[in-house]
């Protein structure tokens, strides 16, 4: 991009940070605030960190219902933040429940086309999650899932 | 969750003393926005203007809120901030709600 103060002559390292959570309501809103103080740090529009902000958002709150659900005590769960000249890339992993069959759940959005009282209050999460990422990746190993997520940074004001 | 009702011209404009309507706070959401609504206008506003934050829980809540009202109450929104607009727009939920740019009309009555 011209007029870009960023001049990278020789390829930077990406950078990287890891962020912990513990799978609470209130774990995850520290958590993700943690996540979008470091992104505006780094110079990130804030655009991207807001969707950032709300796709890691669907993402936790479905490892505290789905993966850790009915546990004796909160799981932990960790996001793995790699800035890249044009990407960001978000490993997020937890310890829970594998997804069903190992297949991430379809994102379609909910039937709005309904009388009042049928109209959806949830079925929006993995919607919002495909809708605002490049890409969604799944891995389950030895116990650990891992969604892979990566976000197109933005050249857009404000 | 705080929640701010002020009842003007008898419209019942209630504002979001909060900046984020999440999945810690959306079951009080609820709660809260029934108990305050319950008496009073058969014209709510909910001011979402201080509002920065709200994910598929939040959006579920205030949709519950539409539906609990029904035919008995309207219910409408006002003085979204971008962010909360983008998951409107993106989950259609824009087409559901009656969307005010602003609370200030229903509010400045007062002074008139």
């Amino acid at each position: 991009m011209s007029g870009h103060n960023r001049t990278a002559v020789s390829k930077q390292p990406p950078k990287t940070r890891r962020i912990d959570g513990i799978a609470t309501d209130l774990g995850t809103r520290e958590f993700l605030c943690t996540i979008a103080e470091w992104l505006r740090r780094e110079d990130v529009l804030n655009s991207t960190v807001a969707t950032v902000e709300l796709v890691l958002a669907e993402a936790t709150n479905n490892i505290i219902e789905h993966a850790y659900t009915g546990n004796a005590g909160p799981g932990v769960f960790w996001a793995e933040l790699s800035l890249l000249e044009s990407d960001l890339e978000v490993a997020l992993c937890d310890l829970g429940r594998a997804f069903p069959e190992g297949l991430l759940p379809s994102g379609d959005l909910p039937d709005l086309d309904v009388a009042l009282e049928q109209l959806p209050e949830g079925g929006f999460g993995w919607f919002l999650i495909y809708s605002q990422t490049k890409s969604v990746h799944y891995t389950r190993e030895t116990g650990q899932n891992t969604l892979l997520l990566s976000f197109e940074l933005g050249t857009d004001q404000k | 969750m705080r929640l701010n009702s002020r009842i003007i011209s008898n419209v019942n404009v209630v504002t979001v003393k909060e900046t984020r309507i999440d999945a810690a706070v959306a079951i009080q959401f609820k709660d809260e926005m029934r108990a305050i609504t319950d008496e009073g206008p058969d014209r709510v506003v909910l001011d979402l203007s201080e509002v920065g934050f709200v994910d598929s829980s939040g959006l579920g809540a205030i949709v519950a809120m539409k539906k609990h009202f029904g035919t008995e109450k309207t219910f409408e929104l006002a003085g979204l901030t971008h962010d909360v607009a983008k998951v409107f727009q993106l989950t259609r939920m824009d087409m559901i709600f009656t969307i005010h740019d602003s609370a200030d009309p229903f509010t400045a009555q007062a002074a008139g």
